[in-house]
This record gives structure tokens, C-alpha cells and sequence, in this order.
């Protein structure tokens, strides 16, 4: 069997579809998912002109969705897509990747990527079935949440039907708005939904038929039955298979090191527990081929929440009611917000108003911590696009209305909000990864969770390559292991698979390059080394620095929200800690050290003559 | 005197509940009370081994060299830092 990856390029201002495969020798060097995308993208944005001058929101901004190698196959977890485009959010590189059952339907239908250029006259969809293209008119739907919408095109193409939608966010073009595929599972990184609304595009929906072409079946099972087997040995595994990512806000808590009150202050309330979730949890679901099942459907109507909407929404808010916490994050979700910049910047709104920085004049209602009913008005308020709501819907980019001292209260690095509820000024590798990683500041792009383990000298040389301090308050050696996060992640995202079984995402005892190795080969019939693997990671990252790059981005805008230099946490046991601004451009230095870049961050000549190559195979 | 335990997850499962009062001699350390919690809930000291707990006095995190003080609070959790 031959590896082959099939691409659709539609054009929604004309109607048009071609279909072709990613040339052999692109696809060999990037495989697929996040990868293959940045090859595609930095082509697309370089054809529409500069990419400093492109509008997100235009139809000249593309849009590509590109499932992960191993995608809907049976390998572990092999359930992932990313969604890449410019990002109306931030302005540079726009890449979000999700879970759920639509990017194993995509495969099915017979595409493992899409191009979409332009911008359709009506509101639209796309349906993806039997190797087809189909736009097809969504004026019945436009304006319906997402799970209305999602219920709403099953029923008119029946069961089978998997759908990436947008809710009135993304319609609203609000910065922040995500690309679902279920009820909960989200594109949300980065306002790829606001992207889809501007193209006046409702949905792609995909009507798997075909199976994925297997090189070698029996040993793909083989290999799959003996890493389920490894994983399930996991203890993480088998404590996400209970409770989920809300284990993670009691560790945090403990700690001092979650963000509360826009990081004023470092823990919150117990009500936000893994215990106190699970009164609310009916049931623990899966994505495709997941052996985890760490997604919860909650007895609310909806689906997580996740450590990360518990300890934005909630913690981050200063709300602390369980049952509220849920109700806020089954509304995001429906109305395609993403949860992470939402609570980010309400909370930020919350700081400004509360340093009588904007007034309740500006917004119409004062807006309190804690104040659950407020937030509630505000989050559809910035859906649909409403008073102080059309304001926020801006996210980051709402600096530009507030006076200039509101940036310094901006949980946000190169313009995206944080991802995720942990105030990293304690752990210095985790600060490190929010400043340089290529979207903004997002944890799952390199995040050096074995930090916390304290592990053994031997093991962590073991892990990195090279002896490195164990000191996770310290700022030695973070480049080291922030660069060895970023390659790893960046293969799995390129393979389709999740990051709970990524070996050094919470634990050392997951998935590696060679298990990788296994698996592609089997699958694909594609013999690539675990060390090749891991260059291709790394020529991952380094397509994305240079599309940060022709987006105008230097060293300068490696950097950490103002507070997390200046404020020391205030209790717990990271109590005092913050960053030191020389610590870390010394950081800074050796991380670009460990990535072959030069001083100002730039990418090595050969790596990127080798990228331009690379791109240039998909021709003019 | 009588320490209060808690246990987060995975700990907590060894044990069938979440915290526990436990009545302790002045002087004890928290390695002794270790000791006794893995004697009393056997599957509790594999759970330990398997992923070792930070632990916390109140605020303060400790080892096994602490002294336990009347009324105290201690916290057996799992350092993760995913997300
Ligand atoms: S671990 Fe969770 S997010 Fe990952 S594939 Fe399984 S259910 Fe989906």
C-alpha cells in the first residue's frame, strides 16, 4: 500500500473543489495533522500576499483542517485534527486542535485535509461523503447553537453524520470562537470558529463510508493490543478513566498555583474538586480508538468541564458553586466560545473594573468576583456580540479600547489569552513554554509536566538526553526540556493522537517516538525512525517560527504577561515566587540554543532553506 | 492528639474515603503516620509507590521528617501539572 494523503482544496467564493494528494516527499517530512498544516499554511498565506497584511476575517485568510496521520485508525487515542488558519484572535499563527469523532468521519469520507479559500455568498456547509465535496446552503441553521446545529444536520443526513461546527460566536465572528464537534469537544484555540463565520461557513460535515486503508492490519492490531496493554498499566490512564482532567485543580490548589481572580491571588475554593464534579457526572465518554474515556457528559445537558473550564470559569472568576461552574461551561460550549479565553479575559474585565480602570458607566453593569448571574448575561453578551459584550468578544484585541495601563492585567502572551488555570510563575519550565510557544501562550504546545515528579537524576537524563537540574523552581536547563516538550507534542499532533498518552505529558510511562514508529509503519507502511521522528517535530516547530516570523514576530514577543514578572504569588506554598526578567532572557537564550536557533530567535539557514524546499513541492 | 488526613485522588480510593481522623501519640512524624496508614489500608502503600504523594501540612508542603501537630491538617495528593 502506498502512503498517500488526500487533500481537497475548495474554494467557497466560486464553488469550486479540486482534489489531489500532498506530494510523497511533503508528506514524508511532516506526515500529517499539525504538521502537514503549517506546510499548507505558510504556502496559502505567502500566495494571498503578505501574511503581516491579510485579515483574518477575509476571504483571503485559508482555512485548513488536516487529520492526524493515524487518525481513525486503531491506534491508541488516534482520534485528532487541527484546525490552522491566521488568527483573527491573536494575529499570527492560528492553530487549534481537537478530539471526537469528526476527524475519523473526515478520513471515512475519503479526505485527510482541507484547503478553504475564499468566502461563500450565503451562509453554507460543507458536506464530505463517499470522496465528494458538496456546499450546500445553512440558512436554516445559521444562528442555532451547537448542539441544535449538530442535531440539525444528522437529522437531514442521517445517522453516521459528524459535524465541525460553529455556534453564534463564531457567526458573531467573536476573536475567541471555536469549531465543535460534539458537545463539548472544541477547536477552541485561536478563533478558528470566527475564521468559518467570516467564510460564511455553518459546518463541515463529514458521512464516513470507506475504511481507512491499513498497510499492515494484523500488525497494526498486534501493536495496538500491546500499547493498550502499556497504557493501561499507566496510573494516570486509569485516574483519568475515572474522574478527567479535574483531578488536576486540587493538586494545583494545594500547590498555590491556580489562577484566581485574573492571578491576583493563587487558590481558590475545594468546591471545584474532582469530588465535588463528579456529583454532576452521568457518565465518562471517549473519542475515537481512546482507551482513556477521560471526558465526562455532566447531568446538566452537556459534556467536561475540564480542569481547565473549572479553573477559568470558576476559580479564575471567583465562582465557586459546582453547579454553576458546569452551567457556564455547557453555555460556552454551546454557544462555540473557547472556554479558556472567555474566562481569561471576563476575568481580566473583572481586574479592570474592580482598579476602577473601566467603570460600570463603560460596561453597564458592575461585574464582581463571584457574581455568577453577571457573567452568565456577559458570556451570551459576547456571543451575540451585545453592549460590553461586543467589547470583550474582541478578547486580547479589546486592549485597544480600555486605557493603555489595562494591558499590564492581560493574562496573555503574543495576544492569546492563557490556556490553562496554572499560574506558572513557580515552575520556571512551565513559564519558559507559555512564552515561546508558537499560538500564544497555551500549555499544549510544550508543556514540561514531569517537573513536578522531582524524578531521579538518572531517569531525566534518560528522558531529556542530557543531565539537567531537577529543580523546578530553578531557571537551569528549562530550554533543555521545554525544546525536548515541543518536538514530542508536535509529532503526536501531527499523528492524530492524544496528549494523555503522550510519554512526558503527565507522566513518563506513555507513548514515545518509538512506540510512534511502530505504529505509522504498521499502519502506513512508512519506515520512519524514532530519531527521525523527533527532527520531524522539530522541523515543525521551525515552519512555525517562521510563519510567526513573517507575521512580524521577533524575540521580543517571547515574553510573560507583566504580572508574572512583577507580582510575587501571594500564599501557599509558591508563595514569593515570580519571574526574574534576566533569569529569564537567560532562559530564553539556551531554549534557542536547544532549537538551533540564533540569538534573536530566528531559524537556522538549512533548516529553513530545507522548509522552503519543502513547501515549494506544492508548487506555485 | 487528633490529626485530620486527607487524601486526593488516586490516594483516597485505598482508604473509601476522603479524609479520616486519626488519633496519634505527641511526637509522631508524618513518615510514622506513613507507616501506619500503609499498615491499616494495605493497597494504600503500593498506590504510594506507584506514584509518590507530595504532602501537605495546611499550607506548607513537608517530608516524612515533620513533626504532626495537635489538630493539624495533612494532604496526601499526586503532583500532576498537566491540564
Ligand atoms: S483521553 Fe480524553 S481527550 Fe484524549 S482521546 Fe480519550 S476521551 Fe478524547
Amino acid at each position: 500500500m502506498e502512503f498517500k494523503s488526500t487533500v481537497a482544496i475548495i474554494n467557497l467564493t466560486t464553488g469550486e473543489s479540486q482534489i489531489t494528494n500532498t506530494p510523497t516527499e511533503l508528506l514524508h517530512a511532516y506526515l500529517g495533522g499539525r504538521g502537514l498544516n503549517m506546510a499548507y499554511l505558510r504556502h496559502y498565506l505567502l500566495i494571498a500576499g503578505d501574511p503581516k497584511e491579510i485579515d483574518p476575517l477575509s476571504p483571503e485568510n485559508p482555512l485548513i483542517f488536516g487529520a492526524g496521520t493515524l487518525t481513525g485508525t486503531i491506534a491508541p487515542n488516534a482520534a485528532r485534527f487541527n484546525i490552522s488558519a491566521k488568527s483573527p484572535e491573536s494575529g499570527i499563527l492560528g492553530d487549534s486542535n481537537c478530539g471526537g469523532f469528526f476527524a475519523a468521519a473526515m478520513r471515512k469520507a475519503g479526505f485527510d485535509r482541507l484547503v478553504i479559500l475564499g468566502r461563500a455568498d450565503h451562509p453554507s456547509y460543507i458536506l464530505l461523503e463517499d470522496g465528494e465535496i458538496i456546499i450546500l446552503l445553512a440558512e436554516n441553521m445559521w444562528g442555532t447553537k451547537v448542539i441544535k446545529a449538530q442535531d440539525l444536520l444528522k437529522e437531514k443526513h442521517g445517522p453516521g453524520t459528524i459535524s465541525a461546527v460553529i455556534g453564534p460566536a463564531g457567526e458573531n465572528l467573536v476573536r475567541m470562537a471555536a469549531v465543535m464537534t460534539g458537545k463539548k469537544n472544541a477547536a477552541g484555540r485561536g478563533g478558528m470558529g470566527a475564521v468559518m463565520g467570516s467564510k460564511n461557513l455553518k459546518a463541515v460535515v463529514a458521512r464516513g463510508g470507506a475504511p481507512i486503508s491499513i498497510a499492515q492490519k494484523d500488525t497494526l492490531r498486534a501493536v495496538r493490543l500491546q500499547q493498550q496493554k502499556y497504557l493501561k498499566d499507566s496510573k494516570i490512564v486509569q485516574v483519568l478513566g475515572k474522574v478527567g482532567t479535574p483531578l488536576l485543580y486540587e493538586v494545583s490548589n494545594r500547590l498555590g498555583a491556580i489562577r484566581t481572580h485574573n492571578s491576583q491571588k493563587n487558590f481558590f475554593e475545594d468546591t471545584l474538586n474532582a469530588e465535588e464534579i463528579e456529583h454532576y457526572v452521568d457518565k465518562m465518554l471517549a473519542c475515537t480508538s481512546c482507551i482513556v474515556h477521560c471526558r465526562h457528559r455532566n447531568t446538566l445537558g452537556g459534556e467536561g468541564p475540564e480542569y481547565s473550564t473549572i479553573g477559568l470559569l470558576g476559580a479564575n472568576l471567583g465562582i465557586a458553586p459546582t453547579d454553576q461552574v458546569i452551567e457556564l461551561n455547557n453555555q460556552v460550549n454551546d454557544l462555540g466560545l473557547d472556554a479558556s479565553s472567555t474566562g481569561t479575559i471576563i476575568g481580566w474585565a473583572m481586574e479592570l473594573y474592580q482598579r476602577g480602570i473601566i467603570t460600570a458607566e463603560d460596561i453597564g453593569n458592575p461585574i464582581e468576583w463571584g457574581d455568577f448571574e453577571t457573567v452568565h448575561e456577559l458570556i451570551d453578551d459576547i456571543a451575540y456580540r451585545r453592549g460590553f459584550g461586543d467589547v470583550l468578544a474582541e478578547s486580547t484585541q479589546a486592549a485597544s479600547q480600555f486605557p493603555p495601563v489595562a494591558r499590564d492585567y492581560l493574562i496573555a502572551v503574543k495576544n492569546l489569552p492563557q490556556s490553562d488555570p496554572h499560574d506558572v510563575r513557580y515552575f520556571k519550565g512551565f513559564a519558559l513554554g507559555i512564552a515561546v510557544a508558537s499560538r500564544g501562550a497555551d500549555h499544549l504546545r510544550n508543556r514540561p509536566t514531569l517537573e513536578v515528579f522531582k524524578l531521579p537524576e538518572d531517569v531525566r537524563e534518560k528522558i531529556y538526553g542530557r543531565a539537567n537540574d531537577p529543580n523546578p523552581e530553578g531557571y537551569k536547563d528549562k530550554g533543555l526540556i521545554v525544546a525536548w516538550s515541543d518536538d514530542i507534542y508536535a509529532v503526536t499532533d501531527s499523528l492524530g493522537i492524544c496528549k494523555f498518552v503522550t510519554h512526558g505529558f503527565n507522566s513518563p510511562h506513555l507513548l514515545g517516538y518509538d512506540h510512534f514508529s511502530d505504529l505509522i509503519s504498521a499502519a502506513t507502511g512508512f519506515d520512519i525512525s524514532p530519531e527521525a521522528l523527533r527532527r520531524l517535530g522539530a522541523r515543525v516547530i521551525d515552519t512555525e517560527r517562521l510563519i510567526n516570523a513573517d507575521f512580524g514576530l521577533t524575540r521580543t514577543d517571547d515574553t510573560l504577561p507583566k504580572r508574572y514578572f512583577d507580582d510575587p504569588m501571594p500564599a501557599r506554598k509558591t508563595k514569593g515566587h515570580k519571574i526574574d526578567r534576566g533569569k529569564f532572557q537567560i532562559m530564553l537564550d539556551e531554549y534557542y540554543y536547544e532549537r538551533g536557533w540564533d540569538q534573536d530567535g530566528q531559524v537556522s539557514l538549512e533548516s529553513s532553506q530545507e522548509i522552503d524546499h519543502l513547501i515549494s513541492l506544492l508548487g506555485a | 492528639m487528633q490529626v485530620r488526613v486527607r487524601f486526593a485522588e488516586p490516594f483516597w480510593r485505598s482508604i473509601g474515603e476522603r479524609e479520616i481522623e486519626i488519633e496519634l501519640d505527641s511526637n509522631t512524624l508524618v513518615g510514622d503516620l506513613i507507616g501506619l496508614l500503609t499498615q491499616r489500608y494495605s493497597s494504600l502503600g503500593q498506590e504510594f509507590n506507584e506514584a509518590p504523594p507530595v504532602i501537605f501540612l495546611g499550607d506548607e508542603e513537608v517530608d516524612r521528617e515533620t513533626f504532626l501537630t495537635e489538630d493539624c491538617q495533612i494532604h496526601f495528593v499526586w503532583p500532576l501539572a498537566g491540564g
